[in-house]
């Protein structure tokens, strides 16, 4: 009965793992990894981005863009930076 | 401010002016820039986007043709039978339609992985609805072919064949209507919604509901589980059953049972164990960095495509493997190419009224 057993398997894999449903129904996954940094230097600030979360991810991301080409950084939304901004956006929102 | 604040809020240059003279009170001395390197850097999905968009759009036509082609013919051969469908090829039937149905909605979600989902919502929760239910079907008639078997080679008993044509009528209607119900959270939780992250509309489940993880669980139990198990026993008790017996119509009946069962798996495997991959890293089983999230999208997207391959091989494993199928597939095209000769070439063994390539019922008639 190897077969049954291989197929036993399968179906607990199945049990424990489709539940998220098909990739053509899922949209981006979140964007930052980890905590992200505390703080950025306000002057070195291009652009600042707060998503909120969203059915795909459950957390509220920063997102700094720095200027001259640095690239991008996650802040810490726990951190006392993201909840300055994060107050502010939500202020502009409404 | 109890309300729930959602998409994405973007400063604007005026508004950092005013940041950065409004609050000097940051602390920022434990700041550097150049230190806090990678780790913090957020994960661009463009590598694993970019695949999907060449990737996918490829896979879904391919299997779009294939799936209406092979899909077609066996419904086509079907139906163009004299003599009334025995029970498996009732259910291969609905099985062909179920499959047909699922490939017709692929070309919508080529374009949704090309661009993004420009049908709008009503068409997002049909086609994502569709999409289910004739997966569920699939999973659910194959599971009544294989009981049907079951009850003709182990117990050599014939419920459908010696019942009224009702009851195989019954079941299906059965089926379709579990499958229906299956479907119905899909129908109602599907939307076309706008993906902040990706900066993109696409066709996904707006769950804030917290009963959804138990909805989801039913499905999954009634729509795999339970055919994965019924398959499991039924080719397992069939194959102790043919493995005792000995003959060449038997040896050929057990190869194809183990084709069956051995595509089913070969196809979904890969699937889940990628997505278990990707479960151990939400449980953070697994640490999570960019690099590896884009190969688990990549490879969810190639395994996914091998999975929906399934209702291709459908028709070519219950149908193709019969000798007898190969016979009426010619006679049909005889018949639609040269309308004047088809009469003489029609095969005497079209007459029989057991099921015509399903061969572990001609060893059970042959017998046991």
């Amino acid at each position: 009965m190897s077969m049954k057993g291989t197929v036993i398997v399968l179906a607990v894999i199945l049990c424990a793992t489709i539940a998220q449903g098909f990739p053509m129904f899922k949209g981006g996954r979140c964007l930052c990894i980890g905590p992200g940094v505390k703080a950025v230097k306000v002057a070195n600030i291009e652009k600042i981005s707060v998503i909120y979360p969203s059915n795909n991810c459950n957390k509220i991301e920063v997102i700094i863009t720095l200027k001259t080409h640095k690239g991008q950084r996650c802040l810490n939304p726990k951190s006392k930076q993201a909840n300055i901004l994060i107050k502010k956006a939500e202020r502009m929102n409404f | 401010m109890l309300q729930e604040i959602s998409g994405r809020h973007e400063f604007s240059a005026f508004e950092l002016a005013s940041l950065a003279s409004s609050s000097p009170s940051y602390d920022y001395s434990s700041e550097n820039d150049t230190d806090s390197c990678c780790e913090s850097q957020p994960c661009p999905q463009d590598f694993s986007l970019n695949f999907d968009r060449a990737f996918m759009p490829a896979v879904y036509s391919l299997l779009f043709v294939l799936g209406l082609l092979g899909n077609g013919a066996v419904a086509a051969v079907l139906l163009s039978q004299r003599t009334a469908l025995s029970s498996t090829d009732t259910f291969l039937l609905h099985l062909a339609v179920a499959d047909m149905l699922l490939v017709l909605t692929l070309p919508l979600w080529a374009v949704d992985a090309a661009l993004q989902w420009v049908f709008g919502s009503g068409l997002c929760k049909v086609a994502g609805a569709l999409f289910n239910v004739n997966f569920y079907a699939g999973a659910l008639l194959l599971a009544c072919i294989s009981f049907d078997r079951y009850l003709s080679i182990v117990h050599a008993m014939q419920l459908y064949r010696r019942g009224p044509p009702a009851r195989v009528t019954f079941t299906c209607i059965a089926v379709w209507g579990l499958c229906l119900l299956l479907a119905l959270p899909d129908f109602i939780f599907l939307s076309a919604d706008r993906d902040v992250r990706l900066n993109a509309t696409h066709c996904q489940y707006s769950f804030h509901q917290a009963g959804h993880r138990a909805l989801r669980l039913l499905q999954l139990l009634a729509g795999f589980l339970l055919p994965l198990l019924v398959m499991a026993y039924c080719y397992a008790r069939i194959l102790s059953v043919l493995l005792v017996s000995r003959g060449q119509r038997r040896l050929r009946a057990m190869r194809l049972v183990v084709v069956v069962v051995v595509a089913f798996a070969l196809c979904w495997t890969p699937y889940h164990l990628v997505v278990l991959v990707d479960t151990l890293m939400d449980l953070g089983a697994w640490s999570r960095n960019c690099s590896r999230e884009s190969h688990v999208d990549i490879a969810k997207s190639v395994t996914s495509g091998l999975g929906y391959m399934h209702c291709c091989l459908n028709p070519l494993l219950y149908a193709f493997v019969g000798v007898k199928f190969r016979e009426r597939m010619w006679t049909l095209l005889l018949r639609l190419g040269c309308p004047g000769r088809a009469g003489p070439s029609r095969q005497p063994s079209s007459s029989r009224r057991d099921s015509s390539w399903s061969e572990t019922t001609e060893a059970s008639n042959s017998g046991l």
